[in-house]
Protein backbone atom coordinates (compact mmCIF):
# COMPACT_ATOMS: atom_id res chain seq x y z
CA UNK A 1 0.00 0.00 0.00
CA UNK A 2 1.37 3.39 -0.97
CA UNK A 3 0.53 5.81 1.80
CA UNK A 4 0.82 9.05 -0.12
CA UNK A 5 -1.37 11.04 2.24
CA UNK A 6 -1.13 11.24 5.97
CA UNK A 7 -3.60 14.09 6.38
CA UNK A 8 -6.10 13.66 9.20
CA UNK A 9 -8.91 16.13 9.57
CA UNK A 10 -9.24 17.74 13.00
CA UNK A 11 -12.98 17.89 12.48
CA UNK A 12 -13.01 14.15 11.94
CA UNK A 13 -12.44 13.68 15.65
CA UNK A 14 -15.82 15.34 16.25
CA UNK A 15 -17.64 12.69 14.28
CA UNK A 16 -20.18 11.02 16.53
CA UNK A 17 -21.19 7.75 14.94
CA UNK A 18 -18.13 6.46 13.12
CA UNK A 19 -14.82 5.18 14.29
CA UNK A 20 -12.06 7.60 13.34
CA UNK A 21 -9.78 6.50 10.54
CA UNK A 22 -7.26 8.55 8.54
CA UNK A 23 -9.24 10.40 5.88
CA UNK A 24 -6.62 9.85 3.20
CA UNK A 25 -5.26 6.32 3.19
CA UNK A 26 -3.52 6.11 -0.19
CA UNK A 27 -3.94 3.56 -2.97
CA UNK A 28 -2.42 0.43 -4.44
CA UNK A 29 -0.68 1.13 -7.77
CA UNK A 30 -1.11 -2.39 -9.17
CA UNK A 31 -4.80 -2.47 -8.33
CA UNK A 32 -5.19 0.98 -9.88
CA UNK A 33 -3.53 -0.13 -13.14
CA UNK A 34 -5.65 -3.28 -13.28
CA UNK A 35 -8.81 -1.27 -12.78
CA UNK A 36 -7.79 1.26 -15.43
CA UNK A 37 -7.26 -1.58 -17.90
CA UNK A 38 -10.66 -3.01 -16.98
CA UNK A 39 -12.31 0.40 -17.42
CA UNK A 40 -10.76 0.73 -20.88
CA UNK A 41 -11.89 -2.76 -21.77
CA UNK A 42 -15.49 -2.44 -20.53
CA UNK A 43 -16.03 1.03 -21.96
CA UNK A 44 -14.28 0.66 -25.32
CA UNK A 45 -13.56 -2.94 -26.38
CA UNK A 46 -16.87 -4.33 -25.08
CA UNK A 47 -18.71 -1.48 -26.85
CA UNK A 48 -17.03 -2.11 -30.20
CA UNK A 49 -17.48 -5.88 -29.90
CA UNK A 50 -21.16 -5.46 -28.92
CA UNK A 51 -21.77 -3.20 -31.92
CA UNK A 52 -20.35 -5.63 -34.49
CA UNK A 53 -21.84 -8.66 -32.80
CA UNK A 54 -25.34 -7.18 -32.59
CA UNK A 55 -25.27 -6.24 -36.29
CA UNK A 56 -24.03 -9.70 -37.25
CA UNK A 57 -26.63 -11.46 -35.11
CA UNK A 58 -29.55 -9.44 -36.52
CA UNK A 59 -28.47 -10.08 -40.11
CA UNK A 60 -29.32 -13.74 -39.50
CA UNK A 61 -33.01 -12.90 -39.21
CA UNK A 62 -34.99 -12.83 -42.47
CA UNK A 63 -36.26 -9.32 -41.89
CA UNK A 64 -36.22 -6.13 -43.89
CA UNK A 65 -33.03 -4.10 -43.49
CA UNK A 66 -34.74 -1.33 -41.48
CA UNK A 67 -36.02 -3.86 -38.93
CA UNK A 68 -32.64 -5.56 -38.70
CA UNK A 69 -30.88 -2.26 -38.06
CA UNK A 70 -33.32 -1.05 -35.41
CA UNK A 71 -33.21 -4.42 -33.63
CA UNK A 72 -29.40 -4.25 -33.67
CA UNK A 73 -29.49 -0.73 -32.17
CA UNK A 74 -31.73 -1.95 -29.34
CA UNK A 75 -29.76 -5.14 -28.79
CA UNK A 76 -26.35 -3.46 -28.65
CA UNK A 77 -26.56 -1.81 -25.17
CA UNK A 78 -27.85 -5.04 -23.62
CA UNK A 79 -25.04 -6.98 -25.25
CA UNK A 80 -22.50 -4.34 -24.20
CA UNK A 81 -23.66 -4.51 -20.59
CA UNK A 82 -23.61 -8.31 -20.67
CA UNK A 83 -20.05 -8.41 -22.02
CA UNK A 84 -18.94 -5.87 -19.41
CA UNK A 85 -20.55 -8.03 -16.71
CA UNK A 86 -18.85 -11.16 -18.05
CA UNK A 87 -15.37 -9.66 -18.12
CA UNK A 88 -15.79 -8.26 -14.59
CA UNK A 89 -17.19 -11.50 -13.19
CA UNK A 90 -14.78 -13.88 -14.89
CA UNK A 91 -12.36 -15.72 -12.61
CA UNK A 92 -9.67 -15.44 -15.28
CA UNK A 93 -10.28 -11.99 -16.66
CA UNK A 94 -7.87 -12.39 -19.54
CA UNK A 95 -9.75 -15.41 -20.95
CA UNK A 96 -13.03 -13.46 -21.03
CA UNK A 97 -11.20 -10.44 -22.47
CA UNK A 98 -9.58 -12.57 -25.18
CA UNK A 99 -12.90 -14.24 -26.05
CA UNK A 100 -14.68 -10.89 -26.33
CA UNK A 101 -11.89 -9.36 -28.40
CA UNK A 102 -11.79 -12.36 -30.74
CA UNK A 103 -15.57 -12.45 -31.16
CA UNK A 104 -15.66 -8.71 -31.87
CA UNK A 105 -12.75 -8.96 -34.33
CA UNK A 106 -14.26 -11.94 -36.19
CA UNK A 107 -17.64 -10.17 -36.41
CA UNK A 108 -15.96 -7.03 -37.73
CA UNK A 109 -14.00 -9.03 -40.33
CA UNK A 110 -17.17 -10.78 -41.55
CA UNK A 111 -19.11 -7.51 -41.77
CA UNK A 112 -16.30 -5.60 -43.48
CA UNK A 113 -15.82 -8.52 -45.85
CA UNK A 114 -12.19 -9.03 -44.93
CA UNK B 1 -33.36 -28.47 -11.47
CA UNK B 2 -33.03 -25.07 -9.87
CA UNK B 3 -33.27 -22.04 -12.08
CA UNK B 4 -31.22 -20.11 -9.55
CA UNK B 5 -27.60 -19.35 -10.43
CA UNK B 6 -24.98 -21.18 -8.37
CA UNK B 7 -23.54 -19.61 -5.24
CA UNK B 8 -20.24 -19.11 -7.01
CA UNK B 9 -21.93 -17.45 -10.04
CA UNK B 10 -23.85 -15.16 -7.68
CA UNK B 11 -20.67 -14.18 -5.86
CA UNK B 12 -18.92 -13.37 -9.11
CA UNK B 13 -21.96 -11.47 -10.33
CA UNK B 14 -21.99 -9.47 -7.10
CA UNK B 15 -18.35 -8.59 -7.61
CA UNK B 16 -19.03 -7.49 -11.20
CA UNK B 17 -22.16 -5.60 -10.09
CA UNK B 18 -20.16 -3.73 -7.46
CA UNK B 19 -17.35 -2.88 -9.88
CA UNK B 20 -19.66 -1.67 -12.66
CA UNK B 21 -21.73 0.23 -10.09
CA UNK B 22 -18.68 2.01 -8.74
CA UNK B 23 -17.55 2.84 -12.27
CA UNK B 24 -20.79 4.55 -13.23
CA UNK B 25 -22.64 5.10 -9.92
CA UNK B 26 -21.87 8.78 -9.45
CA UNK B 27 -22.58 9.62 -13.10
CA UNK B 28 -25.79 7.58 -12.98
CA UNK B 29 -26.84 9.47 -9.85
CA UNK B 30 -26.59 12.84 -11.65
CA UNK B 31 -28.19 11.45 -14.82
CA UNK B 32 -31.11 9.88 -12.94
CA UNK B 33 -31.73 12.83 -10.62
CA UNK B 34 -31.75 15.35 -13.46
CA UNK B 35 -33.68 12.93 -15.69
CA UNK B 36 -36.40 12.42 -13.07
CA UNK B 37 -36.85 16.20 -12.83
CA UNK B 38 -36.54 16.70 -16.59
CA UNK B 39 -39.72 14.66 -17.05
CA UNK B 40 -41.44 17.94 -16.12
CA UNK B 41 -39.41 20.01 -18.57
CA UNK B 42 -42.50 21.35 -20.41
CA UNK B 43 -43.87 22.58 -17.07
CA UNK B 44 -40.51 24.07 -15.99
CA UNK B 45 -40.25 25.99 -19.27
CA UNK B 46 -43.69 27.50 -18.73
CA UNK B 47 -42.86 28.23 -15.06
CA UNK B 48 -39.75 30.17 -16.06
CA UNK B 49 -41.79 32.43 -18.35
CA UNK B 50 -45.29 32.47 -16.86
CA UNK B 51 -46.11 35.84 -18.42
CA UNK B 52 -46.18 34.48 -22.00
CA UNK B 53 -49.78 34.38 -23.31
CA UNK B 54 -51.00 30.82 -23.76
CA UNK B 55 -53.57 29.53 -26.23
CA UNK B 56 -54.63 26.25 -27.82
CA UNK B 57 -56.68 27.40 -30.82
CA UNK B 58 -54.84 29.02 -33.69
CA UNK B 59 -55.63 29.98 -37.24
CA UNK B 60 -53.58 28.57 -40.12
CA UNK B 61 -53.44 32.08 -41.64
CA UNK B 62 -51.75 33.46 -38.51
CA UNK B 63 -49.13 30.69 -38.50
CA UNK B 64 -48.43 31.54 -42.14
CA UNK B 65 -48.19 35.22 -41.19
CA UNK B 66 -45.47 34.37 -38.61
CA UNK B 67 -43.64 32.30 -41.23
CA UNK B 68 -43.74 35.18 -43.76
CA UNK B 69 -42.47 37.59 -41.08
CA UNK B 70 -39.47 35.32 -40.51
CA UNK B 71 -39.00 34.92 -44.26
CA UNK B 72 -38.64 38.69 -44.64
CA UNK B 73 -35.42 38.50 -42.61
CA UNK B 74 -33.26 36.00 -44.56
CA UNK B 75 -30.32 36.51 -42.17
CA UNK B 76 -32.48 34.87 -39.46
CA UNK B 77 -33.05 31.70 -41.46
CA UNK B 78 -30.98 28.57 -41.02
CA UNK B 79 -30.95 25.40 -43.10
CA UNK B 80 -34.41 24.44 -41.86
CA UNK B 81 -37.22 26.24 -40.07
CA UNK B 82 -39.24 24.60 -37.32
CA UNK B 83 -42.57 25.99 -36.15
CA UNK B 84 -44.06 24.35 -33.06
CA UNK B 85 -47.81 24.60 -32.78
CA UNK B 86 -49.57 25.01 -29.42
CA UNK B 87 -50.49 21.76 -27.64
CA UNK B 88 -52.12 21.01 -24.28
CA UNK B 89 -48.76 20.34 -22.55
CA UNK B 90 -47.17 23.39 -24.19
CA UNK B 91 -49.88 25.84 -25.20
CA UNK B 92 -47.44 28.25 -26.86
CA UNK B 93 -46.48 28.40 -30.55
CA UNK B 94 -42.78 28.86 -31.20
CA UNK B 95 -40.49 29.36 -34.16
CA UNK B 96 -36.80 28.37 -34.20
CA UNK B 97 -34.64 31.03 -35.88
CA UNK B 98 -30.89 31.70 -35.97
CA UNK B 99 -30.94 33.95 -32.89
CA UNK B 100 -33.01 31.50 -30.84
CA UNK B 101 -36.59 30.38 -30.31
CA UNK B 102 -39.28 33.04 -30.71
CA UNK B 103 -42.83 32.83 -29.42
CA UNK B 104 -45.65 33.36 -31.91
CA UNK B 105 -48.62 35.34 -30.61
CA UNK B 106 -52.15 34.19 -31.33
CA UNK B 107 -52.52 36.99 -33.93
CA UNK B 108 -49.49 35.66 -35.83
CA UNK B 109 -47.01 38.34 -34.77
CA UNK B 110 -43.55 37.11 -33.78
CA UNK B 111 -42.95 37.78 -30.11
CA UNK B 112 -40.08 37.70 -27.60
CA UNK B 113 -37.35 35.09 -27.35
CA UNK B 114 -37.97 31.97 -25.31
CA UNK B 115 -35.78 32.15 -22.22
CA UNK B 116 -35.66 29.17 -19.87
CA UNK B 117 -32.03 28.70 -18.83
CA UNK B 118 -32.85 26.63 -15.73
CA UNK B 119 -34.72 24.06 -17.83
CA UNK B 120 -31.77 24.01 -20.24
CA UNK B 121 -29.30 23.53 -17.39
CA UNK B 122 -31.36 20.64 -16.07
CA UNK B 123 -31.75 18.88 -19.40
CA UNK B 124 -28.09 19.49 -20.32
CA UNK B 125 -27.07 17.84 -17.05
CA UNK B 126 -29.18 14.83 -18.00
CA UNK B 127 -28.07 14.63 -21.63
CA UNK B 128 -24.40 15.66 -21.40
CA UNK B 129 -23.46 15.94 -17.70
CA UNK B 130 -22.56 19.55 -18.68
CA UNK B 131 -19.61 18.23 -20.70
CA UNK B 132 -18.97 19.18 -24.35
CA UNK B 133 -22.09 17.91 -26.12
CA UNK B 134 -20.68 15.21 -28.42
CA UNK B 135 -18.45 13.73 -25.71
CA UNK B 136 -20.99 14.14 -22.92
CA UNK B 137 -23.78 12.46 -24.84
CA UNK B 138 -21.59 9.45 -25.66
CA UNK B 139 -20.54 9.18 -22.01
CA UNK B 140 -24.16 9.32 -20.81
CA UNK B 141 -25.16 6.70 -23.38
CA UNK B 142 -22.31 4.43 -22.28
CA UNK B 143 -23.73 4.71 -18.76
CA UNK B 144 -27.02 3.44 -20.26
CA UNK B 145 -25.24 0.40 -21.69
CA UNK B 146 -23.44 -0.28 -18.41
CA UNK B 147 -26.79 0.06 -16.64
CA UNK B 148 -27.97 -2.92 -18.69
CA UNK B 149 -24.96 -4.83 -17.32
CA UNK B 150 -25.85 -3.70 -13.79
CA UNK B 151 -29.43 -4.94 -14.19
CA UNK B 152 -28.33 -8.36 -15.48
CA UNK B 153 -25.55 -8.82 -12.92
CA UNK B 154 -27.87 -7.59 -10.15
CA UNK B 155 -30.38 -10.32 -10.95
CA UNK B 156 -27.73 -13.05 -11.06
CA UNK B 157 -26.22 -11.79 -7.79
CA UNK B 158 -29.56 -11.71 -5.99
CA UNK B 159 -30.15 -15.36 -5.05
CA UNK B 160 -32.89 -14.53 -2.54
CA UNK B 161 -34.89 -12.65 -5.13
CA UNK B 162 -38.09 -14.68 -4.53
CA UNK B 163 -37.73 -15.04 -0.76
CA UNK B 164 -37.03 -11.35 -0.30
CA UNK B 165 -39.52 -10.15 -2.90
CA UNK B 166 -41.46 -8.15 -0.30
CA UNK B 167 -38.83 -7.76 2.43
CA UNK B 168 -38.25 -4.21 3.54
CA UNK B 169 -36.44 -4.21 6.89
CA UNK B 170 -36.24 -0.46 7.45
CA UNK B 171 -35.11 -0.74 11.07
CA UNK B 172 -32.30 -3.21 10.60
CA UNK B 173 -28.79 -3.12 9.22
CA UNK B 174 -30.31 -4.49 5.99
CA UNK B 175 -32.13 -1.19 5.42
CA UNK B 176 -29.95 0.19 2.61
CA UNK B 177 -29.61 -3.19 0.89
CA UNK B 178 -33.37 -3.84 1.11
CA UNK B 179 -34.24 -0.45 -0.32
CA UNK B 180 -31.68 -0.94 -3.11
CA UNK B 181 -32.87 -4.47 -3.95
CA UNK B 182 -36.63 -3.91 -3.72
CA UNK B 183 -36.58 -0.74 -5.82
CA UNK B 184 -34.27 -2.44 -8.34
CA UNK B 185 -36.23 -5.66 -8.74
CA UNK B 186 -39.72 -4.17 -8.98
CA UNK B 187 -38.75 -1.44 -11.41
CA UNK B 188 -36.56 -3.55 -13.69
CA UNK B 189 -38.70 -3.42 -16.87
CA UNK B 190 -38.78 0.38 -16.66
CA UNK B 191 -35.06 0.70 -15.96
CA UNK B 192 -34.16 -1.63 -18.83
CA UNK B 193 -36.28 0.39 -21.26
CA UNK B 194 -34.76 3.64 -20.01
CA UNK B 195 -31.23 2.22 -20.28
CA UNK B 196 -31.69 0.91 -23.84
CA UNK B 197 -33.44 4.02 -25.17
CA UNK B 198 -30.97 6.28 -23.33
CA UNK B 199 -28.02 4.44 -24.86
CA UNK B 200 -29.60 4.82 -28.31
CA UNK B 201 -29.57 8.65 -28.29
CA UNK B 202 -25.82 9.06 -27.86
CA UNK B 203 -24.65 5.98 -29.71
CA UNK B 204 -26.87 6.44 -32.79
CA UNK B 205 -24.14 8.35 -34.65
CA UNK B 206 -21.52 5.69 -33.86
CA UNK B 207 -23.93 2.93 -34.89
CA UNK B 208 -24.85 4.82 -38.07
CA UNK B 209 -21.15 5.01 -38.99
CA UNK B 210 -20.55 1.29 -38.46
CA UNK B 211 -23.74 0.36 -40.36
CA UNK B 212 -22.76 2.65 -43.24
CA UNK B 213 -19.22 1.23 -43.40
CA UNK B 214 -20.35 -2.40 -43.24
CA UNK B 215 -23.64 -2.45 -45.17
CA UNK B 216 -23.83 0.72 -47.31
CA UNK B 217 -20.29 1.29 -48.66
CA UNK B 218 -19.74 4.20 -46.28
CA UNK B 219 -22.90 6.08 -47.30
CA UNK B 220 -24.26 7.34 -43.97
CA UNK B 221 -27.22 9.17 -45.50
CA UNK B 222 -28.38 5.85 -46.98
CA UNK B 223 -28.66 4.44 -43.43
CA UNK B 224 -30.66 7.45 -42.30
CA UNK B 225 -32.97 7.19 -45.33
CA UNK B 226 -33.52 3.47 -44.74
CA UNK B 227 -34.62 4.06 -41.15
CA UNK B 228 -36.26 7.51 -41.29
CA UNK B 229 -37.53 7.44 -44.93
CA UNK B 230 -35.84 9.24 -47.78
CA UNK B 231 -36.46 12.91 -48.50
CA UNK B 232 -38.73 13.67 -51.45
CA UNK B 233 -36.86 14.83 -54.54
CA UNK B 234 -38.26 18.19 -55.58
CA UNK B 235 -37.07 20.85 -58.02
CA UNK B 236 -38.85 24.09 -57.24
CA UNK B 237 -37.74 27.69 -57.30
CA UNK B 238 -37.54 28.27 -53.57
CA UNK B 239 -40.93 29.98 -53.52
CA UNK B 240 -42.72 30.78 -50.19
CA UNK B 241 -44.46 27.78 -48.69
CA UNK B 242 -48.26 27.62 -48.55
CA UNK B 243 -48.40 26.95 -44.79
CA UNK B 244 -52.05 27.88 -44.47
CA UNK B 245 -53.14 25.56 -47.30
CA UNK B 246 -51.10 22.69 -45.83
CA UNK B 247 -52.56 23.05 -42.33
CA UNK B 248 -56.09 23.28 -43.72
CA UNK B 249 -55.53 20.09 -45.73
CA UNK B 250 -54.43 18.06 -42.71
CA UNK B 251 -57.89 17.11 -41.31
CA UNK B 252 -58.77 15.52 -44.64
CA UNK B 253 -55.43 13.68 -44.95
CA UNK B 254 -55.23 12.43 -41.34
CA UNK B 255 -58.53 13.03 -39.52
CA UNK B 256 -57.37 11.45 -36.25
CA UNK B 257 -53.93 13.11 -36.15
CA UNK B 258 -53.14 16.37 -34.36
CA UNK B 259 -50.45 18.48 -36.06
CA UNK B 260 -47.96 19.92 -33.56
CA UNK B 261 -44.98 20.98 -35.61
CA UNK B 262 -44.09 22.13 -39.11
CA UNK B 263 -40.59 21.82 -40.52
CA UNK B 264 -39.53 23.50 -43.75
CA UNK B 265 -36.50 21.50 -44.87
CA UNK B 266 -33.84 23.18 -47.05
CA UNK B 267 -35.74 26.43 -46.70
CA UNK B 268 -35.64 28.88 -49.64
CA UNK B 269 -33.86 26.39 -51.90
CA UNK B 270 -35.23 24.51 -54.94
CA UNK B 271 -35.21 21.31 -52.83
CA UNK B 272 -37.36 22.70 -50.02
CA UNK B 273 -40.31 20.66 -48.77
CA UNK B 274 -42.58 20.72 -45.76
CA UNK B 275 -43.04 18.17 -42.98
CA UNK B 276 -46.09 18.35 -40.74
CA UNK B 277 -45.48 16.33 -37.59
CA UNK B 278 -48.72 15.04 -36.08
CA UNK B 279 -49.35 13.08 -32.93
CA UNK B 280 -51.63 10.04 -33.01
CA UNK B 281 -53.79 9.24 -30.01
CA UNK B 282 -52.89 6.09 -28.03
CA UNK B 283 -49.62 5.68 -29.91
CA UNK B 284 -46.11 5.88 -28.47
CA UNK B 285 -44.63 7.32 -31.67
CA UNK B 286 -43.38 10.89 -31.33
CA UNK B 287 -45.15 11.86 -34.56
CA UNK B 288 -46.12 10.75 -38.02
CA UNK B 289 -44.53 12.98 -40.64
CA UNK B 290 -46.81 14.15 -43.45
CA UNK B 291 -44.82 15.63 -46.31
CA UNK B 292 -45.90 18.38 -48.67
CA UNK B 293 -44.49 20.27 -51.66
CA UNK B 294 -44.05 24.04 -51.14
CA UNK B 295 -47.25 24.75 -53.12
CA UNK B 296 -49.23 22.77 -50.53
CA UNK B 297 -49.75 19.57 -52.53
CA UNK B 298 -49.56 16.43 -50.37
CA UNK B 299 -46.71 14.06 -51.20
CA UNK B 300 -46.73 11.16 -48.73
CA UNK B 301 -46.08 10.19 -45.12
CA UNK B 302 -42.88 8.79 -43.63
CA UNK B 303 -44.55 5.68 -42.18
CA UNK B 304 -43.78 6.07 -38.49
CA UNK B 305 -47.40 5.25 -37.59
CA UNK B 306 -48.04 2.26 -39.83
CA UNK B 307 -44.79 1.46 -41.61
CA UNK B 308 -42.25 -1.24 -40.81
CA UNK B 309 -42.05 -2.17 -37.07
CA UNK B 310 -38.44 -0.94 -36.95
CA UNK B 311 -39.46 2.51 -38.12
CA UNK B 312 -42.28 2.65 -35.56
CA UNK B 313 -39.97 1.54 -32.76
CA UNK B 314 -37.23 4.03 -33.57
CA UNK B 315 -39.70 6.93 -33.57
CA UNK B 316 -41.10 5.83 -30.21
CA UNK B 317 -37.81 5.90 -28.27
CA UNK B 318 -38.06 9.61 -27.47
CA UNK B 319 -41.54 9.40 -25.95
CA UNK B 320 -40.75 6.18 -24.10
CA UNK B 321 -37.55 7.59 -22.62
CA UNK B 322 -38.95 10.91 -21.40
CA UNK B 323 -42.51 9.88 -20.54
CA UNK B 324 -44.09 12.63 -22.62
CA UNK B 325 -47.23 10.78 -23.61
CA UNK B 326 -50.71 10.53 -22.13
CA UNK B 327 -50.36 13.52 -19.85
CA UNK B 328 -49.55 14.24 -16.22
CA UNK B 329 -50.24 10.78 -14.77
CA UNK B 330 -47.49 9.22 -16.90
CA UNK B 331 -45.15 12.08 -15.99
CA UNK B 332 -45.67 11.39 -12.28
CA UNK B 333 -45.09 7.66 -12.81
CA UNK B 334 -41.85 8.49 -14.63
CA UNK B 335 -40.88 10.88 -11.82
CA UNK B 336 -41.44 8.06 -9.31
CA UNK B 337 -39.36 5.53 -11.25
CA UNK B 338 -36.71 8.16 -12.02
CA UNK B 339 -36.33 9.02 -8.34
CA UNK B 340 -36.28 5.30 -7.50
CA UNK B 341 -33.40 4.87 -9.94
CA UNK B 342 -31.66 7.85 -8.30
CA UNK B 343 -32.03 6.17 -4.90
CA UNK B 344 -30.74 2.88 -6.36
CA UNK B 345 -27.64 4.63 -7.77
CA UNK B 346 -26.93 6.34 -4.46
CA UNK B 347 -27.71 3.36 -2.23
CA UNK B 348 -25.54 1.08 -4.38
CA UNK B 349 -22.49 3.18 -3.57
CA UNK B 350 -23.59 3.43 0.08
CA UNK B 351 -23.72 -0.39 0.28
CA UNK B 352 -20.17 -0.57 -1.07
CA UNK B 353 -19.02 2.06 1.43
CA UNK B 354 -20.65 0.20 4.33
CA UNK B 355 -19.06 -3.09 3.27
CA UNK B 356 -15.59 -1.55 3.48
CA UNK B 357 -15.92 -1.50 7.31
CA UNK B 358 -13.76 1.60 7.53
CA UNK B 359 -14.11 5.27 6.74
CA UNK B 360 -11.81 7.46 4.73
CA UNK B 361 -12.21 10.60 2.67
CA UNK B 362 -14.53 8.87 0.15
CA UNK B 363 -17.33 8.49 2.75
CA UNK B 364 -17.92 12.17 3.54
CA UNK B 365 -17.01 13.25 -0.02
CA UNK B 366 -19.71 10.98 -1.46
CA UNK B 367 -22.20 12.22 1.14
CA UNK B 368 -21.36 15.79 0.06
CA UNK B 369 -21.90 14.97 -3.63
CA UNK B 370 -25.11 13.09 -2.82
CA UNK B 371 -26.77 15.91 -0.91
CA UNK B 372 -24.95 18.72 -2.69
CA UNK B 373 -26.54 17.85 -6.06
CA UNK B 374 -30.17 18.65 -5.09
CA UNK B 375 -28.93 21.77 -3.32
CA UNK B 376 -27.06 22.85 -6.46
CA UNK B 377 -30.08 22.30 -8.70
CA UNK B 378 -32.38 24.17 -6.29
CA UNK B 379 -29.85 27.01 -5.97
CA UNK B 380 -29.61 27.36 -9.76
CA UNK B 381 -33.40 27.65 -9.96
CA UNK B 382 -33.33 30.27 -7.19
CA UNK B 383 -30.62 32.48 -8.70
CA UNK B 384 -32.32 32.29 -12.11
CA UNK B 385 -35.70 33.40 -10.73
CA UNK B 386 -34.40 35.91 -8.16
CA UNK B 387 -31.49 37.47 -10.04
CA UNK B 388 -31.97 36.29 -13.65
CA UNK B 389 -28.54 34.69 -13.37
CA UNK B 390 -27.54 31.08 -13.73
CA UNK B 391 -24.47 29.17 -14.88
CA UNK B 392 -23.11 25.67 -15.14
CA UNK B 393 -20.13 26.80 -13.03
CA UNK B 394 -22.54 27.79 -10.25
CA UNK B 395 -24.03 24.31 -10.23
CA UNK B 396 -20.69 22.51 -10.00
CA UNK B 397 -19.08 24.99 -7.60
CA UNK B 398 -21.94 24.37 -5.17
CA UNK B 399 -21.43 20.60 -5.48
CA UNK B 400 -17.67 21.11 -4.96
CA UNK B 401 -18.26 23.35 -1.94
CA UNK B 402 -20.72 20.81 -0.52
CA UNK B 403 -18.11 18.08 -0.93
CA UNK B 404 -15.42 20.14 0.81
CA UNK B 405 -17.82 21.03 3.65
CA UNK B 406 -18.84 17.38 4.00
CA UNK B 407 -15.18 16.28 4.29
CA UNK B 408 -14.69 18.95 6.96
CA UNK B 409 -17.82 17.85 8.89
CA UNK B 410 -17.11 14.11 8.39
CA UNK B 411 -20.37 12.95 9.93
CA UNK B 412 -22.93 11.46 7.55
CA UNK B 413 -26.04 12.30 9.57
CA UNK B 414 -24.88 15.85 10.16
CA UNK B 415 -24.00 16.32 6.48
CA UNK B 416 -27.38 14.99 5.36
CA UNK B 417 -29.23 17.07 7.93
CA UNK B 418 -27.48 20.34 7.04
CA UNK B 419 -27.80 19.94 3.27
CA UNK B 420 -31.42 18.76 3.41
CA UNK B 421 -32.45 21.74 5.54
CA UNK B 422 -30.51 24.12 3.26
CA UNK B 423 -32.08 22.63 0.12
CA UNK B 424 -35.53 22.96 1.70
CA UNK B 425 -34.90 26.61 2.52
CA UNK B 426 -33.64 27.34 -1.00
CA UNK B 427 -36.74 25.69 -2.48
CA UNK B 428 -39.01 27.83 -0.29
CA UNK B 429 -37.00 30.93 -1.27
CA UNK B 430 -37.36 30.01 -4.96
CA UNK B 431 -41.15 29.82 -4.74
CA UNK B 432 -41.27 33.13 -2.83
CA UNK B 433 -38.95 34.76 -5.39
CA UNK B 434 -41.12 33.44 -8.22
CA UNK B 435 -44.26 34.99 -6.73
CA UNK B 436 -42.42 38.25 -5.98
CA UNK B 437 -41.06 38.42 -9.54
CA UNK B 438 -44.08 37.36 -11.58
CA UNK B 439 -46.97 38.36 -9.27
CA UNK B 440 -50.36 37.00 -10.34
CA UNK B 441 -48.81 34.94 -13.16
CA UNK B 442 -46.97 32.88 -10.53
CA UNK B 443 -50.12 31.75 -8.75
CA UNK B 444 -52.14 30.35 -11.61
CA UNK B 445 -52.01 27.36 -13.93
CA UNK B 446 -48.78 25.47 -14.32
CA UNK B 447 -46.74 28.04 -12.37
CA UNK B 448 -48.91 27.53 -9.32
CA UNK B 449 -48.48 23.77 -9.68
CA UNK B 450 -44.69 24.02 -9.92
CA UNK B 451 -44.51 26.41 -6.96
CA UNK B 452 -46.66 24.11 -4.82
CA UNK B 453 -44.53 21.13 -5.91
CA UNK B 454 -41.44 23.15 -4.90
CA UNK B 455 -42.91 23.78 -1.44
CA UNK B 456 -43.85 20.09 -1.10
CA UNK B 457 -40.29 19.14 -2.05
CA UNK B 458 -39.03 21.65 0.53
CA UNK B 459 -41.21 20.03 3.20
CA UNK B 460 -39.88 16.59 2.24
CA UNK B 461 -36.27 17.78 2.40
CA UNK B 462 -37.02 19.38 5.76
CA UNK B 463 -38.42 16.07 7.02
CA UNK B 464 -35.33 14.21 5.78
CA UNK B 465 -33.14 16.77 7.53
CA UNK B 466 -35.15 16.48 10.75
CA UNK B 467 -34.86 12.67 10.67
CA UNK B 468 -31.11 12.89 10.20
CA UNK B 469 -30.75 15.41 13.02
CA UNK B 470 -32.52 12.85 15.26
CA UNK B 471 -29.97 10.25 14.13
CA UNK B 472 -27.15 12.55 15.31
CA UNK B 473 -28.72 12.78 18.76
CA UNK B 474 -29.49 9.04 19.04
CA UNK B 475 -26.16 7.84 17.65
CA UNK B 476 -23.60 6.26 19.92
CA UNK B 477 -19.98 5.63 18.97
CA UNK B 478 -19.62 2.32 17.12
CA UNK B 479 -16.32 0.71 16.23
CA UNK B 480 -16.51 -0.27 12.58
CA UNK B 481 -13.24 -2.14 12.52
Amino acid sequence: MLNIWSYRSDKASRSVAQEQQPLFTGFNGVVLLRNLALILFTLVVCGVAATYLSILVTLIFPWLRVNQMVFAVMLMPVLWGSLAYWVCAAERTWIAAAAITTTGAVSACILHGI
Amino acid sequence: MSLLPSVSASKKALHAHGWLGLLTGAALYFICLSGALAVFLPQFERWEQPDIPEYLSYSADNIEKAYLTALSKPEQLGHDMVIRLPTSDKPRATMYLQDGTHYINQDGSVSSLANHPFSELLVNLHLYLHLPKSFGMILVSICGAIMCGLIISGFVAHRRIRKDAFALRLNSSQRTADIHNRLSVWGTPFYLVIAVTGAFFGLAAWFNWILAETLYDGDRSAVVEEVYASAPLLEGIGEPVAISKILEAMPAIAPKATPFYITIEDINTPKQYVIVGASHENRLIYAEQYRFAPDGSYLDKAGFSDGEPGRQVIFSTYQIHFGWFDGLAIQFIYLGFGLALTVISASGINIWLNKRKYRDVINPAWEGILWGAPLAIASCAFTQIAFNWISVAECWLIILAATVCAIAINNDSKIKSIFCFTTGLVLVATSIAHVAHFGADAIRGVSLGVNIAGLAAAAFMGWLGWRSSNDIIKATPVALK
